[in-house]
């Protein structure tokens, strides 16, 4: 069995380059505030359409002289992708009091990376094509970003990029808290990046999972109305440094949670539609409870992966009557991507991330644009306008084009 | 921070396979049937596929194939795919369509297809495994963090689901497509695959004439006995064809082993039948 020692695991580090701010508190704000990170993008000469809703970074976090990790001048010459996981993870390792380069390398050895990037090299071999280069036609065998991140920031531990999708971010705080819990590593920087591109926003949109609407870019995503048609892209990152609750209280640092549950199922129907039978969906979330040793009732909170697709709201939110029962028509549920749009590979450590601020702030953000609830999506919506409510428990769900299930519960640290 | 905790992850190798196609077959190989015993994958399944995901799903049918099990239940079982730089082709011709006709001929099928979660997604649809199904690495180092992820989750899967088998499919290619600015190959790569089908355990320490995989800590994982972690997948294949022991590394103090996995190997099975079936 694994020890109650190692099995508690929690939050120390959160670094954030995302449309609705760079920072805990900014990004709180905005989610309270019910404000939209969403607006007209520009994807460039391949546009697919006049005009594309999309919530896009406007100022990538840099790593600032307290960070003290990655010179400004190799952040500049970085990709943006690259951008956005080396500000957010040397930031967090800022915040949790942790800074390798000052540590014994048989410390920095003990420190783990795990990247949410879907589909990296698509995306270096896309930017590179644009810029007339011809990477994509003779490609070379070059570490991957979390490799290369992790030298930059002197991480010497085991390093690795995992992908589900739109589920990447939240498999790699799920497989941090094993490598925790089996002691690989005694700390472990976990998260996810993604990028708006030219490619991804013409396949999503021939997939026809974009929203179309075309009159005003901050009505464009409508988690659970019934006029919703597609969800909006994003981009962003979003890292976490995760460590064993005794070890952080032994340091002494601020703790922002406890990652309390997590739970991992595929529905095993289709690569891209999410299956209409919410049993697997479901069996994600009850096993997240049973692995946080909660009941459903004790869950404040759940901050919905509802992208705003016609099928997958419908779906989840079948899944969450169906996983928390009777419940389910008292805890308040909402989809902050309302308000993020889909930060694709980072979403679900960004709602890991919205689901701390709730617990910290006891608020529940709203579900915007939510003007008339789809009967198919009965649930305790919070539309518009964020409520005061205590949060002890969050839960979060987030589901991938092949059938990738996961919840992460999140409590607070007291 | 604190010191080192001894890591207990470990798994049983219940079946192991192989399996290789020239880039010129792939299509081929697509169109044919996928089946073993009560296992197989849907008609038509495999027509929008990237070749990773055409070569790891023939790694499972021939892993099935000298399986101990006749009839092994998939449905709980959780996959893991360690792909290296896949879609590369797809990814060429996407992008030259998008430069010369536009968005419009940017096919939706990248997305799911291409992108690293695809060989897990397509393992866990195909074969109706309802575990966790997730793609790792990408990159050069993809088959050593394949294991390394396979053996933390060990762990988890053990106390929660006994049942269920970890199926780790890595994919590769020998040497990298080369294409022409047409997005015609140039060359004509070998695409390999190879799939372990894992049991976790929970208690230490076990049988050790049983196919293993562990991780170990080491004081000095640079001996040259000790593959690195951003070798080929060939190389992987041909260390385990041997049937010796091995050992790749993760970090400088910290190892897969892998043991011998002569035990089995097609030829020493008694369903050698199907395997030389397979073969031809």
């Amino acid at each position: 069995m694994v020890s109650e020692q190692l099995s508690r695991v929690v939050i120390t580090g959160i670094g954030a380059s995302t449309p609705l701010g760079n920072s805990f508190d900014e990004i709180g704000d905005a989610l309270q505030a019910g404000r939209s990170g969403i607006d007209w993008y520009d994807a460039g000469t391949f546009n697919r359409l006049q005009k594309h809703a999309a919530a896009n970074v406007k100022e990538a976090l840099i790593p600032t002289e307290k960070d003290s990790l990655v010179p400004t001048e190799q952040f500049e010459k970085s990709s943006r992708i690259e951008q956005f996981m080396i500000g957010p993870a040397a930031h967090a390792l800022t915040d949790a009091g942790i800074n390798p380069k000052a540590n014994s390398l048989e410390q920095r050895k003990r420190i783990g990376i795990i990247a949410g990037i879907g589909a990296e090299q698509l995306k270096d071999w896309e930017r590179d094509f644009l810029d007339s280069g011809h990477d994509v036609f003779e490609a070379s065998r070059q570490p991957s970003l979390v490799h290369r991140v992790a030298q930059m920031l002197g991480v010497n531990g085991p390093a690795t990029t995992v992908a589900a999708a739109c589920a990447s971010s939240g498999y790699a705080l799920a497989l941090g808290k094993t490598w925790l819990t089996t002691g690989l590593v005694d700390a472990c920087v976990v998260g996810g990046c993604d990028v708006l591109s030219p490619t991804a926003l013409a396949a999503f949109h021939n997939l026809r999972a974009l929203s179309r609407r075309d009159d005003d870019p901050k009505k464009a995503s409508r988690p659970f109305d019934q006029n919703r048609d597609g969800f909006v892209m994003g981009e962003g990152g979003v890292f976490f440094v995760l460590e064993r609750q005794h070890a952080a209280k032994a340091r002494q640092c601020k703790i922002y949670g406890e990652l309390a549950g997590i739970g991992m199922s595929s529905d095993a129907s289709h690569m891209v539609t999410p299956c209409s039978d919410p049993v697997q969906a479901s069996r994600a979330i009850t096993e997240a409870l049973a692995d946080a040793n909660l009941p459903p009732a004790q869950v404040d909170y759940i901050n919905a992966h509802a992208a705003g697709t016609p099928v997958g709201d419908a779906a989840e939110a079948g899944a969450i009557r169906d996983a928390f029962g009777a419940a389910a028509s008292e805890i308040p549920v909402s989809s902050t991507k309302s308000m993020s749009g889909h930060l694709i590979s980072a979403a679900a450590v960004f709602e890991a991330l919205a689901c701390l601020v709730a617990i910290k702030r006891n608020m529940i953000p709203p579900t915007i644009n939510l003007d008339n609830p789809d009967k198919e999506c009965c649930l305790r919506h919070v539309p518009h306008q964020a409520i005061s409510s205590p949060v002890h428990v969050a839960a979060s769900n987030s589901f991938g084009f092949g059938g990738s299930n996961l919840c992460l519960i999140l409590k607070s640290a007291a | 921070m604190s010191s080192s905790a001894d890591l207990s992850a470990l798994c049983l190798v219940e079946s192991y396979a192989t399996a290789s196609v020239h880039s010129s077959e792939v299509n081929a190989l697509a169109r044919k049937k996928h089946s073993h015993g009560c296992h197989s994958l849907p008609p038509r399944f495999l027509r929008h596929a990237d070749e990773q995901t055409i070569i790891g799903m023939h790694s499972i049918i021939r892993a099935l194939a000298v399986d101990t099990q006749d009839s092994r239940d998939m449905s709980n079982d959780a996959v893991i795919a360690a792909t290296c730089l896949a879609g590369q082709p797809s990814a060429a011709r996407t992008m030259i369509g998008l430069r010369d006709k536009g968005p419009v001929a940017v096919t939706p099928h990248i997305v799911p297809q291409c992108s690293l979660h695809s060989v897990a997604s397509a393992a866990s649809v195909g074969f109706g495994m309802h575990g966790p199904n997730f793609g790792v690495g990408g990159g050069p180092h993809a088959p050593a963090e394949g294991f390394l992820l396979a053996l933390t989750l060990a762990p988890m899967l053990a106390r929660t689901s006994p049942s269920t088998r970890i199926w780790l499919v890595c994919t590769g290619w020998d040497q990298q497509p080369s294409l022409d600015t047409n997005g015609s190959l140039t060359n004509d790569p070998v695409c390999r695959g190879m799939t372990f089908v894992l049991k976790p355990e929970v208690a230490l320490p076990i049988d050790n004439t049983l196919p293993h995989i562990q991780i170990s800590s080491l004081k000095n994982a640079s001996s040259p006995d000790i593959l690195p972690a951003h070798g080929r997948l060939k190389e992987l294949c041909e260390q385990f064809e041997t049937g010796i022991h091995t050992t790749v590394a993760i970090t400088d103090t910290c190892t897969i082993e892998i043991s011998s996995l002569s035990s089995i190997r097609p030829s020493s099975r008694s369903n050698k039948a199907v395997c030389q079936k397979e073969a031809a």
